[in-house]
This record gives C-alpha cells, sequence and structure tokens, in this order.
C-alpha cells in the first residue's frame, strides 16, 4: 500500500507557524528535566569526576546519529504518530504498537521520576511541604492543565527553553571563574568501561529530543525538523558538558552523591549553595522548575494523547477514547495517566528506586534510536522510491551501523553491577513481553473483528447505493 | 469512474456536515473551534473545503485561499472516512491518510469522528 502523493500547491495555502527557533526551543525544551541533574552526577562518578564532559560529548555525537534517522523518517512520513508510524511501515502493526506501547510505559516512569525529584527541590523551598505532599500537589496541577487542554505554547516554550539555557551556561561559567578555570583533571575520565558505562547513562540526557517530529506538520519548511534537532542536541551536549565540568570542579564530590542507597537527589541545589549561597540556590530553584514544566507537560500530554489515539484504534480499552466536551480532551485517558504518574512518584520515593527507572528509560530510548534507524534502513528498500525531504548520508550502511551502536548501548546499560540495572533489564524485558503478548493475543484479533464489522457496514452501503 | 469517485467523496462530507450540525455535543464542544478545512483527493484532483464556525460545519466545493488544516488521501479513504466506515486513525497510521495541521487541531478532528461515530 502507498502513501499519500503530495501536490506541490499544498503547502502555500496552509497556515504554518513554526520556525526554526521553536523547533530547537521544543527539541531541546523536551529533553530539559530537573532529574538530568542526578544523571549529570551519575555519570560524573563513573568517569572519577571531572572528565563527565566526554561521555556527555560521546552520548551527544551518537543522538546526532539518532537524529538523522528520524528527519529521514519525519520527512518520509510528517505524522502526530512518528514512532508508531515509522515502524508500522517499516516493519508490521505487532511490532510498531508493542514498541510504542513499551515506549509510552517508559515516558510515564520519567514523569513519575521526574516529579519524584521536582519533590525535593520544592521541599527544599519550602520545608514545611514534605515531598510525597509535593508530589500530590504537582501532578495534581499538571494534570488540571492536561484536563484543561492547556499546552505550553511555542512562544513560552522558547522563553523557557532559551532562559534555562542562558541560566544553566551562566552558573556553569561563574563556577568555573570561581575556581579561576583550574580543573586538574580534565582530560583523565578514567578507565575505558567507566567511559562506557557513563555514555549508557548520558543518553538519558537526550531522552526526548526526538519528540519535536509531530511538528513535521506544522513547521514551514520540513528541513527545519532535521536542522533544529540537531542544533538542539549540540546545545544540549554543550550544555550538559559545562555543568557537569562546573559541579564536580567546585563542589565536594560526595555531597552531590548522597549514599549509593540513598541518592541525594538535589546535587543541582546542593552545586549551587555551595557556590553561590542562597541567591544562587533560590535561582536554581527557579531554573528547576521550569525545566520540569516542560517535561510534566510534555510527557502528560503525549501518553494521554496516545492512550487515547491507541484505544480510538481499538488497541486499548474503548473507555480511554471518551471526550470531555467541555474541554475537548480525552479526560479518561488523562485520569488514567495522573493515577499511573502519582503511582510511580511514590514508589520511587519510598523504594529508593529512581536509578532503576532512570536505567529503564535510557536502554529502552536506545533501543528505539536503533529501531528507528533500522525502519531507515527496511524503507530504504521497500519504498525507494518515495520522497525524502532529507537523508542520511552515507546510505543504509550507516543506518545498520547507528542500529547495531544503539542496541550494543541498550544491551551496556543492564550490565552494569548492581540491582537497579539487571532489574532494569528484567523489568524492561517483562513490560515489553506484556505489550507484545497483549497486542497479539487481544488487540489485533479485536481490531480484525471491528474492522470486519466496518467493512461490512461499507459493503451495505454500496449495495444501497447501487440499489437506489 | 472518478465522476462516480468524487461524487461519493461529496455525499459523504455532504453527510458528515449534516451529520455534525444534528449533534448537540458537538456543536457544543466546537462552538469556539472556527478553522477551515480543506479536503483533497489527491488521486482525482478533487478539493472541498469544511469551515467549521460557531459550532457548525459547512461544506463548500473547491479549495480555499487558506485553510488552517488538510486532509489529504484517495478518494476512496477520504469517502470511507466522512461516512464513518473506517475510524480516520487507520489510514493516518498506515501513511495512507495524510492530515496537516497543528496537533491540536487534527485531534479535535478525531475527536469530531469519535463522538459522530463511537461504538
Amino acid at each position: 500500500m502507498g502513501g499519500v502523493e503530495t501536490p506541490s500547491d499544498l503547502s502555500s495555502e496552509l497556515k504554518r507557524t513554526i520556525g526554526l527557533r521553536t523547533v530547537i526551543s521544543t527539541s531541546a525544551g523536551l529533553t530539559f528535566a530537573s532529574s538530568t541533574f542526578l544523571i549529570v552526577v551519575t555519570v560524573g562518578f563513573a568517569v572519577g569526576g571531572k572528565g563527565a564532559w566526554l561521555p556527555i560529548l560521546i552520548a551527544g555525537i551518537l543522538c546526532i546519529l539518532a537524529a538523522s534517522a528520524f528527519a529521514e523518517l519525519s520527512g518520509l512520513y510528517p505524522n502526530a504518530a512518528g514512532i508508531r508510524v515509522y515502524l508500522q511501515r517499516a516493519f508490521s502493526e505487532q511490532v510498531a504498537l508493542s514498541a510504542s506501547l513499551t515506549y509510552m510505559s517508559i515516558v510515564l516512569l520519567v514523569v513519575g521520576a521526574e516529579a519524584y525529584v521536582l519533590s525535593f527541590v520544592l521541599h527544599d523551598a519550602m520545608p514545611s511541604i514534605p515531598p510525597p505532599i509535593w508530589i500530590f500537589i504537582m501532578l495534581t496541577v499538571a494534570t488540571a492543565a492536561n484536563f484543561r487542554g492547556l499546552k505550553v505554547s511555542g512562544a513560552l516554550q522558547d522563553l523557557i527553553t532559551y532562559s534555562v539555557v542562558i541560566s544553566i551556561i551562566l552558573f556553569s561559567l561563574l563556577a568555573l571563574k570561581s575556581v579561576q578555570l583550574h580543573i586538574p583533571s580534565l582530560i583523565m575520565p578514567g578507565n575505558f568501561s567507566g567511559v562506557v558505562t557513563a555514555v549508557g547513562f548520558a543518553i538519558f540526557l537526550f531522552v526526548g529530543f526526538e519528540w519535536v517530529t509531530p511538528l513535521a506538520e506544522e513547521v514551514r519548511e520540513i528541513k527545519t525538523i532535521a536542522i533544529g534537532m540537531y542544533v538542539a542536541v549540540i546545545l544540549l551536549t554543550l550544555v550538559y558538558s559545562f555543568i557537569a565540568t562546573a559541579m564536580f570542579a567546585t563542589t565536594p564530590n560526595h555531597s552531590m552523591l548522597g549514599t549509593l542507597t540513598n541518592r541525594n537527589p538535589t546535587p543541582h541545589l546542593t552545586f549551587a549553595m555551595h557556590v553561590f549561597g542562597v541567591p544562587g540556590k533560590i535561582l536554581m530553584i527557579i531554573t528547576s522548575i521550569a525545566m520540569s514544566l516542560t517535561t510534566f507537560n510534555a510527557g502528560l500530554i503525549s501518553v494521554s494523547r496516545f492512550l487515547y489515539a491507541s484505544a480510538r484504534d481499538h488497541v486499548l480499552p474503548n473507555k480511554l477514547a471518551h471526550v470531555s466536551i467541555k474541554y475537548a480532551t480525552p479526560d479518561t485517558a488523562v485520569i488514567v495517566v495522573y493515577l499511573f504518574s502519582i503511582m510511580v512518584s511514590f514508589l520511587v520515593y519510598y523504594t529508593h528506586t529512581f536509578l532503576l527507572m532512570v536505567n529503564m528509560a535510557a536502554a529502552t530510548e536506545a533501543f528505539i534510536y536503533a529501531f528507528a534507524a533500522a525502519a531507515v534502513v527496511k524503507l530504504r528498500k521497500s519504498e525507494p522510491d518515495r520522497d525524502r525531504a532529507f537523508k542520511i548520508p552515507g546510505g543504509t550502511g550507516v543506518s545498520t551501523a547507528i542500529s547495531i551502536l544503539f542496541v550494543v548501548i541498550g544491551i551496556l546499560v543492564f550490565i552494569q553491577p548492581g540491582w537497579q540495572t539487571e532489574g532494569a533489564g528484567i523489568l524492561l524485558f517483562c513490560v515489553s513481553l506484556c505489550w507484545w503478548v497483549y497486542i497479539k493475543r487481544v488487540a489485533i484479533p479485536r481490531r480484525e473483528q471491528i474492522k470486519a464489522m466496518r467493512s461490512s457496514r461499507s459493503t451495505r452501503r454500496i449495495r444501497t447505493e447501487e440499489g437506489s | 469512474m472518478s465522476t462516480n469517485l468524487g461524487e461519493d467523496l461529496k455525499d459523504s462530507l455532504e453527510k458528515f456536515a449534516k451529520d455534525c450540525n444534528s449533534n448537540e455535543r458537538l456543536m457544543v464542544m466546537n462552538k469556539d473551534w472556527n478553522r477551515v478545512i480543506h479536503v483533497c483527493a489527491s488521486d482525482i484532483k478533487c478539493d472541498y473545503t469544511l469551515v467549521s464556525k460557531d459550532g457548525s460545519i459547512s461544506l463548500t466545493p473547491g479549495k480555499p485561499s487558506s485553510a488552517d488544516m488538510v486532509v489529504q488521501s484517495s478518494a476512496e479513504i477520504l469517502t470511507s472516512v466522512f461516512y464513518g466506515e473506517v475510524s480516520p486513525n487507520e489510514p493516518y497510521n498506515e501513511g495512507t491518510l495524510r492530515v496537516q495541521g497543528s496537533e491540536q487541531d487534527v485531534l479535535r478532528l478525531d475527536f469530531i469522528t469519535a463522538m459522530l461515530w463511537e461504538e
């Protein structure tokens, strides 16, 4: 089955409003989160502190390769359903649904983990309110906004993202200035295995940059998506490299880590307080809230809309497709996402399993990138003549290499010592397997049944028309 | 053949507009959703314009000078979608139905079809 041919005169009449600046801010903004500072510290400790910039740089380069795959796919199929459509066109419905449902489950974990971290940031600002209450308040407020269909607009996204970038770069430069730019072991990242381990963690710092691809139908020029993702990944690499170096160059390392069983959830506040005192800490709290705002907004909206779309597609129970007349939002899906996010946040809070969530997210992201690159290879073969706004240079060999590379990185995340890495591997396998079996045994047979019913309705219409 | 397909598409769009205008819940939901939607059957080069204004939907032949959304596919698929025989998600996820416009508008159009033909 072929895709849709695009007449050349369509683009001139459609009102398109999104330019490069907003594509960059959306791509970078979706990855910014308060929880990334914990990963910066984790990456730093894996390489002995000040060499943290190296695994971040390597992860950034790898994510540029992944961005190339998404750029080609979004140019080929500019569609808000993104990865699901790419995988369905390249492989099968079974693969597409299983992978995208697993991915969305993990995004939900990321939202839960983010709520956990931000609750400690807010608790630091207002110690009289304990973190679990903050978790409840934040997720309730974010869900209320989602329920009413409020979305961070392009202009607000620009303001938030570029303010966060400026704030973190300023924090980093001023902190480095305070030690007269004296960074003793800047180019000593330790042994090879430490760097490899850290690259796996550092992938988490870029989670979500590709979520900008649903904007493919809103941008003035389709190539803007590719350019925007590249610039965003470069920007993120710089921002995280700077802050990692500044944190480890200025602040006692163990105060940022806490203990292995009880990690310090707010190392960025520890850093800001240590270097700049109370004013610095207040500014860092504001920066942290801004970073979490876009994560909540994007995470809750993406997952609830995905649940709704899957229910509409008869993959998930029909109840999830209910729409609020008043707010024109998928209300049941929004509430289900809210309940799951609360559950995950409390689970992380009481079991201290933040790293388990992060490991799952980092590995899932690596596997999704591997899938995307493999889809590029498959679609180059199955749909060679279809228009591509962007093509990965170097033919299918480069895409194959990208795919293999990310599979290896995904596996490496799980083979580090510690139950939170092995456990993450087992849990991710179980989640994927559950979705695979559910899709195969329940969703696809149900969809076939509904399709057949609809087809008979269509036949009836044609017969009626013929009769009249 | 293409005339028949064009007529079928026109009938389906007329029925769609009529169904929307007789659905009170939909009219309430869409009272602030004022949009111009270009429906384009790319295989038979046939265009229609759906205008959503103050909760009601109207249909005119031809393409608009400026659109908020473009719904594009083959005449057969568009006809099936606007008759409610096929969920728009199906061809959309297969890449055979293209909907250009903001994510929120695309979702709103899907809400409309869901409310018209929810099972």
